[in-house]
């Protein structure tokens, strides 16, 4: 305990747990993603996931441990991203770096992205976990009809349009978060490291367009 | 005038080789337990001085470094490019001890002393051993070994590198291991620190005054022993591969004190640098003499031609070097190579005409091919294609030569003890071991011969025989004032010059009388000259800004204002130096051939310059050169 | 060329500084950067004004004194070299420049463009060595050192500390100059036996001087006049983690 108490009071030990959360948190949203597509085959296959999901004997203890990593995620990033500003000082830089040696706009507000994420997803917990309980019979049984709140939902362009702007903001997040993981790690090799950025390129836009077309398929033909 | 105080430099008696033994075996030693009651200064931390410190403080001695700049891994000595020699003979090809000191002495064109070079020759191989356990990555062969090549004035492989920054590896090596030391607790470290005075009392140094360059307070400090490691003076002709805060400030105030300065004349001009290309150009840039291992060196065979590089065929191209030397070829050593390409372009011959000549590497890339070529001097080509805009990989590089290294420098006895007692000199601050012309990568050998493995036996020596520093506060006060008055008489200076318009002003009258070049009615003009400039400089000069803040004028016009005193002592050197060696050409001494004439009868001998403060002119002091082991022959590199 | 300069201008950390504009005519497209600087400095002591205080000394690109934030790229903006080297054909006549000092919190402000490093001596200090004292080492070939390791080693061993990775990181992180050398170290069979400890104690340092942390931007490597890889930074996270774990286990 106490090695790790150590641990996480260096600043390479934080960005270590601020990286293994976020590899955690990448599975999350992947498996997320996944449970979501469900909605393209209709409410039962849908409802019956939430169902066996809500079933499940271990999800008390999953969700805690969920809970952890983004807390101990948006924590540690808060914290980092305060040391960060101390370190720069208060005066900025009268212009921005232009041509090659110009910061690439994904590393760019990052803290903004962090925090519009967070407000989402309280939102998002509270318009879903929480929100209306429509009920539903599936196999004979009584089951919450998560399927008819999400439809419900992005019928309305506000949700739609929302969503798919804060998906954009995680599609960044991921792309820049997920080889920083590595590197953070020191996963990082010469041998590998373009192969990891071209992963993370891939798996952002699977996780992004995994979202969006549920919700746009509900838009557009629901 | 031969004072009696030269028949001790110190030397050991006793055969060249068991000169060195014999010294270490004689000299006193100081108790490990004792070594912490004594106050080391060290001024200046390049090669020498961090290599020096580190050593002594791991000794445990109490350290006290001062730097000029920010960080000592600053040091000039991080400019250096192309290697470092040593007698390892890992080629095979016949090295020894006895062969590097035999070609550094014939470098030198036996102006330096068997004694010096020979033990610099023996502890070089200590060096390197060091240097590789410090992690410094020398190029290596693929067996995992360590590679060498060759260099100007050796027809053999000695000279260990790392790439094109073979100085910045070995300095931040020293820099390593002195850091190591402040963290130890034996070295303190002042950055932005500069000597301006020397403390001393009956010929012998009690302390030093310093200058804090941010915040301006002078501070004094007391020593059983103060090291000048501060390099050369370069700069005093304004143009020069020196950094542009190289400065013989320490040296010359120390001067001022009584050190005798030796041989000042002896300036190295390099080859290999890139042309001046406009007016408000702030120095001149080296490129490694490496780089004459496969360029050639080329002029059109016909007067004043403007043709561009291509446009000359093969047959009206003139390997001068090739032609005029042709077992050393493109490889001469650095005094001869400056000065034929100063009469190729005296003659008209120059590129069109211009002050250079080509360097050209295009046979090399047919013969190894432009991987090899850009493997061994990619670095060099992309410095050179940054400063001038052409590419050496298809058009010859135009070079000229330039003030590059100081020989010259406080005079020293065998352990590295000036005429003051307890100032030490090492590295290319003092005048030990290159003579009249150094040959490359020497530099860095001796610099960290100086640090690591002499001064470490020597200055425990002089401590063990000294051990009590009688310290007086009314010295300390004194120095201070008088550095007081210096800067306050420099900042009334609100004439209409700036520090830098008299500095090039002096740079050019030395470039053109005290250069490649000298004749003694030139020397004479120079002399009048820079006496009217130093009192230009005293009327004329512009210093802003106050005392007690960073104020990078009142730095520059402290040091101009030496360079303007030393800049007389050059010519005084050059005038009284009646014949012609290494760098040193007198026109009226030299054979048909227009080689150098030295005249070994009347000047085998080091001129140590004496400056009494009563009197307006030096006192030369003549240390008399003895070869017991080498021949003094007509340095021959046909 | 004509240039419209904006130059910051503070006479110490004490006080707050501004930009002063400068209209400079008549500059060779061949001079340096800093020697652009000379000039106009010449020019402002001659009107009997203060001069503008910048740090320069080699100025060949390997001293690392020269530190200038030039249009908001750390010397300027050509890669691989630093604002010594950088020449004025380069720019376009007419056009504006903005030259500001590195900034950083752990670099403090000396006098106008003039910054304070010496943060990055203590994190030196802190095990950037290998612990040899003079007259114990073996011989130089004892060790055989594979050539493409003694490369890697030297390619971060070219870092010049002058701090341009600190300016142009967004947190003012030092990772890549700590990296560097840490790099460099563990690449020789020389520097294996102090590896632990000197991971373990630069990072530190570095932390106590008050640089921010790694989020691997790039923006260092990308600035850094000696072109030093962002690999040393992983290099560096994954040496400090084996490290931490050795030691307190």
């Amino acid at each position: 305990m106490n090695l790790f108490i150590s641990f996480l009071q260096k600043t390479i030990g934080q960005k270590i747990v601020v990286g293994l959360t976020g590899l955690g948190l990448c599975l999350f949203v992947l498996i997320h993603m996944l449970g979501n597509l469900l909605i393209l085959s209709g409410p039962e296959a849908y409802n019956n996931y939430a169902y066996k999901l809500h079933d499940f004997p271990g999800l008390l203890l999953l969700e805690f441990g969920l809970f952890i990593f983004f807390i101990g995620h948006i924590l540690l990033s808060i914290l980092l991203q305060l040391k960060n500003k101390k370190a720069k000082g208060s005066i900025s830089y009268q212009k921005e770096a232009q041509g090659i040696k110009k910061t690439n706009f994904i590393h760019k507000f990052i803290l903004s992205q962090g925090i519009l994420l967070l407000i989402f997803l309280v939102l998002h917990l509270w318009s879903f976990k929480f929100g209306t309980y429509y009920e539903t019979e599936l196999n004979g049984k009584k089951v919450r009809d998560i399927y008819l709140l999400v439809v419900e939902n992005f019928q309305k362009p506000l949700y739609t349009f929302g969503y798919s702007f804060i998906l954009l903001i995680l599609f960044n997040h991921l792309l820049r978060g997920f080889p920083a993981s590595f590197k953070t790690l020191g996963l990082s090799h010469p041998l590998y490291v373009s192969w990891i950025e071209k992963l993370a390129w891939f798996f952002s836009l699977i996780v992004t367009f995994g979202f969006l077309a549920p919700i746009w398929y509900i838009y557009i033909y629901l | 005038m031969s004072l009696s105080f030269f028949n001790s430099s110190h030397i050991p008696s006793g055969p060249l080789e068991e000169k060195w033994d014999k010294a270490k075996f004689s000299y006193k030693l100081v108790n490990p337990s004792n070594r912490k009651k004594f106050d080391i200064l060290i001024v200046g931390a390049g090669l020498a001085g961090a290599s020096a410190a580190a050593s002594l403080g791991e000794m445990n001695y109490n350290i006290k470094v001062f730097v000029i700049h920010d960080s000592p891994r600053r040091a000039h000595s991080i400019a250096a490019q192309g290697g470092i020699n040593s007698t390892k003979n890992y080629k095979n090809d016949g090295d020894s001890v006895k062969r590097l000191f035999y070609d550094t002495i014939k470098g030198g064109d036996f102006r330096a002393r068997e004694a010096n070079v020979y033990r610099l020759a023996q502890v070089s191989g200590l060096i390197i051993d060091h240097c590789v356990a410090q992690g410094i990555p020398f190029a290596r062969d693929y067996g995992g070994l360590l590679d060498n090549r060759s260099f100007g004035g050796a027809q053999l492989s000695r000279t260990f590198y790392a790439r094109g920054q073979t100085g910045q590896q070995l300095l931040l090596g020293a820099y390593g291991a002195l850091m190591r030391q402040v963290k130890r607790g034996t070295v303190q470290l002042f950055t932005q620190h500069e000597m301006l005075n020397l403390i001393i009392e009956k010929q012998k140094a009690h302390g030093a005054v310093f200058r804090d360059l941010i915040t301006g307070k002078l501070k004094s400090f007391k020593a059983s022993a103060i090291l000048l490691a501060t390099g050369g003076y370069g700069n005093a002709f304004y143009l020069s591969t020196n950094a542009m805060n190289s400065n013989v400030t320490a040296s010359w105030r120390c001067h001022k004190k009584g050190a005798f300065f030796a041989n000042p004349s002896f300036v190295q001009i390099h080859p290999t640098c890139i042309p001046k290309s406009i007016e408000g150009q702030s120095k001149l840039t080296l490129m490694s003499e490496s780089l004459r291992n496969d360029g050639r060196v080329w002029t059109s065979k016909i007067k004043g031609d403007s043709r561009p590089s291509h446009q000359i065929p093969e047959s009206e191209r003139d390997y001068y070097l090739e032609r005029i030397y042709p077992s050393f070829g493109n490889l001469v050593p650095r005094d001869v190579a400056s000065r034929q390409a100063k009469f190729q372009v005296d003659k008209g011959y120059g590129v069109q005409n211009k002050e250079a000549v080509y360097l050209d590497f295009s046979d090399a890339i047919k013969k190894n091919g432009l991987k090899n070529i850009a493997e061994k001097y990619g670095n060099l080509f992309n410095m050179y294609q940054r400063i001038t805009g052409d590419d050496p990989y298809k058009t010859p590089m135009q070079i000229y030569p330039a003030v590059h290294y100081t020989m010259g420098g406080l005079w020293v006895d065998y352990n590295l003890q000036s005429s003051i007692q307890g100032l030490f000199v090492l590295g290319e601050a003092n005048f030990s071991d290159h003579g009249a012309n150094r040959l490359g990568a020497s530099a860095l050998m001796q610099g960290l011969a100086d640090g690591y493995f002499i001064i470490p036996y020597s200055l425990g020596n002089f401590l063990a025989q000294n051990p009590d520093s009688d310290f007086k506060e009314s010295l300390f006060k004194q120095a201070e004032e008088e550095s007081k008055e210096n800067l306050q008489n420099l900042l009334s200076l609100k004439g209409s010059q700036t520090v830098d318009q008299i500095h090039k002003k002096l740079g050019k009258i030395l470039w053109e009388h005290v250069g490649m070049i000298r004749d003694k009615e030139g020397l004479m003009k120079a002399e009048k000259k820079i006496k009217t400039l130093r009192e230009e400089f005293w009327k004329e000069a512009f210093v802003p800004g106050e005392a007690f803040i960073k104020n990078q004028e009142l730095e520059k016009a402290g040091r101009v204002a030496d360079f303007l005193e030393l800049g007389e002592l050059m010519v005084q050197d050059a005038l009284t130096r009646e014949e012609s060696c290494g760098c040193h050409f007198r026109t009226e001494y030299q054979t048909p051939e227009k080689e150098a004439l030295r005249n070994d009868k009347d000047f085998s001998h080091v001129s140590a310059w004496e400056k009494k403060s009563s009197k307006e002119n030096w006192i030369l002091h003549k240390e008399t050169l003895k070869f017991e082991n080498v021949k003094l022959t007509e340095r021959n590199y046909k | 060329m004509n240039f419209n300069l904006k130059i910051w201008r503070q006479k110490s950390n004490k006080v707050p500084g501004s930009f002063q504009s400068l209209f400079v005519k008549d500059i060779s497209e061949d001079m340096s950067f800093l020697e652009m600087l000379d000039k106009i400095n010449e020019d402002l002591i001659l009107k009997k004004e203060e001069p503008i205080a910048f740090d320069h000394d080699c100025r060949e690109g390997i001293c690392g004194t020269c530190s200038l934030m030039i249009n908001g790229s750390a010397h300027g903006p050509q890669k691989a070299i630093t604002s010594c080297q950088l020449y004025m054909r380069e720019f376009q006549n007419g056009s504006e420049i903005y030259v500001e000092p590195f900034r950083a919190k752990a670099f403090p402000i000396i006098r106008d463009l003039i910054i304070d490093r010496s943060a990055f001596d203590r994190i030196q200090q802190a095990g950037g060595f290998i612990s040899v004292n003079t007259g114990s080492a073996p011989p130089a070939n004892t060790i055989p050192v594979p050539k493409e390791k003694a490369n890697q080693a030297f390619s971060s061993a070219l870092c010049i500390g002058c701090g341009a990775c600190v300016a142009s990181c967004k947190n003012s992180s030092a990772s890549l100059f700590t990296a560097a050398r840490i790099f460099h170290f563990s690449k020789l069979p020389q520097g294996q036996a102090e590896k632990t400890n000197r991971v373990l104690n630069m990072v530190k340092q570095m932390e106590k001087e008050g640089f921010g942390a790694c989020s691997h931007t790039g923006a260092c490597s990308v600035s850094c006049p000696k072109e030093i890889s962002l690999e040393t930074i992983s290099e560096m996270h994954r040496e400090w983690r084996k490290a931490f774990l050795n030691k307190t286990t």
